[in-house]
């Protein structure tokens, strides 16, 4: 864990779960925004300083993702998220910020450039839905694990639907996943409507703990879920 | 007509025709005037026009600037320029700074710099010098964002000519390395009009100089003649990086075009970080496989390899996410996929982040 402790824009202390390596970092947290502090307000971008000692000073381009306190369906998207002179920095959009505090998941993986070296193929894993069925059934999934991060995207043929299944909580039970992964993901849950004047995708929040995933919808959120929804994101082992 | 003073007596200073007279102590010395070739090309022009504007530049400051400078060129003592130790004066001083400050694209400053930031050498790890690359890695990062990388070289025409380190003349000024890589290629290309050859001499002067300051001290000189392939230092044959950009593809088809492609590979196994821009035009779909033909890629991108990554649409399209995969070909079909998975669809997106690079 890394906690950090200053930053641009108002907010309080942050601890990220890492794995650092000069070549290759991975955090995994949670910040809070709060879009009418000062510093907020007059921040050009959003930036943490990290460790005097962190591994990588600067990286190439990564994600975030932005969840806001729209109601029900807390609206959001990708952030643009890079290491930069020791600071992790995060892209500011405002498009939310009327809804009040609103958080910034960070589950990515950050890399340097300029590798001129020689490459192996990525070695994948294959993983089971143990309730596959009307509930779960990946369209496409990859799965990378490493002795000390899991990388983890999947889109779905079957995804549980709020309007047919209702709130949950559902769990998707799995074999093959690494079980000493905890991590809280943005699920993005983005049904086949798109409601007037929204801005940015529906999304719900999972947990992966023991080698399962388990998530919850909204009272009310009526269009979340269903053959649309996916998830990519990397996470820190143990 | 015009009344020359003779010059062949014993106390006499001054110029007549192309001979000059200087009194030192008691010797007159005489010497041939420099006149340079009225021949310009357009970096001869810009340094003259550089060392014109800073000289004019000095009669134009307050005296109480001007103390400022010689009291700074007091303390220096001799000034070091790319041609040797000069004896340091306050024009001296003003002239070298300002013309090395506008060579960066910085105003000339009429007062002299609190605090003098000398130049630095640089590092490397591999160096290239062959008839198509001149490149440098691993150069290593700037101490502060106003630091640039100040490169002069020479290309001996002749290996009788043994030392060329007074002929260096600047070839570029880099703003910052490309993650520590420094590729002079197309500079020295442009500059000299064609390629090294194998085996002729390059002389080069590399510093890192603060453009806010400019006063050049240091740099590292490197000497080397042209291989045909190898590096200098490890010996590795130049490998280019596993990267994608706007120059290697076809951007733009009937109904969508790429607005902006920069994709490259990382170790760990294989990691890409990216950053790619599709617009999909009027007729096109936005559930398309948007294929974009490439001229060839480096090798690491050697089969049919993939991200899988989020995408986001553009403000006007609400910021909507969905999924996309970036699929390569560079075996026998030479084109890159860009593919809707999932999620909301639109006409007009930007997809990036970092991802494992997977079948």
């Amino acid at each position: 864990m890394i906690t950090l402790t200053t930053n641009n824009f108002g907010a309080g202390s942050v601890t990220l779960k890492d794995y650092q390596r000069s070549s290759l970092c991975v955090l995994n947290g949670k910040i809070t925004v709060d879009p009418i502090h000062p510093d907020y307000i007059t921040a050009t971008r959003l930036e943490l300083d990290l460790p005097s000692d962190f591994a990588m000073p600067r990286s190439a381009v990564s994600t975030a993702i932005l969840v806001s306190n729209a109601p029900i369906y807390r609206f959001g998207t990708v952030l643009h998220c890079w290491i930069e002179d020791n600071k992790l920095c995060l892209e500011k959009l405002t498009a939310w910020d009327s809804f009040g505090f609103y958080d910034i998941h960070i589950n990515a993986a950050f890399v340097t450039r300029g590798y001129r070296g020689a490459f192996s193929k990525t070695p994948q894993k294959d993983l089971t839905i143990l309730n596959a069925g009307d509930l779960f059934r990946f369209n496409v999934y990859r799965y990378v694990e490493t002795d000390s991060i899991v990388y983890f995207i999947a889109t779905f043929y079957s995804f549980p639907t709020y309007y047919d299944n209702g709130q949950g909580p559902f769990t998707m039970q799995l074999s093959g996943f690494a079980t000493d992964v905890h991590v809280e993901i943005p699920l993005i849950v983005n049904g086949d409507t798109i409601m007037q004047q929204q801005k940015g995708s529906m999304i719900t929040i999972g947990t992966f703990e023991n080698g399962n995933l388990t998530f919850s919808y909204p009272e009310n959120g009526k269009t979340m879920g269903g053959y649309n929804s996916f998830f990519n994101f990397f996470a820190v082992r143990g | 007509m015009k009344i020359l003073p003779s010059i062949g007596f014993n106390d006499f200073s001054g110029s007549a025709g192309n001979v000059t007279a200087r009194k030192v102590g008691d010797k007159t010395y005489l010497s041939s005037r420099t006149k340079h070739a009225r021949t310009k090309t357009p970096s001869q022009a810009a340094t003259r026009c550089r060392f014109t504007d800073a000289t004019r530049g000095y009669a134009n400051i307050t005296e109480e600037q001007r103390q400022g400078w010689i009291s700074l060129a007091a303390r220096l003592g001799r000034y070091f320029t790319s041609s040797g130790y000069v004896t340091m004066t306050g024009h001296n001083l003003f002239v070298a700074i300002n013309s090395y400050r506008q060579l960066c694209g910085k105003p000339i400053t009429a007062d002299a710099p609190p605090e003098i930031k000398p130049s630095r050498y640089i590092r490397w790890r591999d160096l290239w010098i062959t008839p198509e690359h001149i490149v440098f890695t691993h150069v290593g990062i700037r101490q502060s964002p106003s630091e640039v990388l100040l490169i002069e070289t020479y290309p001996s025409p002749s290996p009788s000519i043994k030392n060329g380190w007074s002929r260096t003349v600047i070839l570029t000024v880099c703003p910052e390395t490309d993650w520590g890589d420094v590729d002079i290629t197309e500079a020295f290309i442009q500059k000299y009009g064609a390629p090294l050859t194998i085996g002729q001499d390059l002389y080069m002067k590399v510093s890192w100089l603060d453009s806010e300051c400019g006063y050049l001290a240091e740099f590292t000189h490197i000497a080397f003649p042209a291989l045909k392939n190898t590096t200098y230092s490890s010996g590795l044959v130049y490998t280019p990086r596993a990267r994608i950009t706007m120059d290697d593809i076809e951007p733009e088809t009937e109904f969508f075009v790429c607005e902006a492609m920069d994709y490259e590979l990382s170790p760990g196994s294989k990691i890409a970080s990216n950053s790619i821009t599709i617009r999909v035009m009027e007729g096109g779909s936005t559930i398309d496989n948007f294929r974009f033909n490439h001229h060839g890629l480096p090798e690491a991108f050697y089969a049919a390899e993939r991200t899988y990554q989020y995408a986001r649409g553009t403000a006007e399209q609400r910021y909507f996410i969905q999924c996309v995969y970036v699929l390569i070909f560079n075996i026998t079909s030479k084109y890159i996929y860009i593919a809707w998975v999932t999620g909301i669809d639109t006409v007009h997106f930007e997809t990036f982040g970092t991802y494992y690079f997977t079948i």
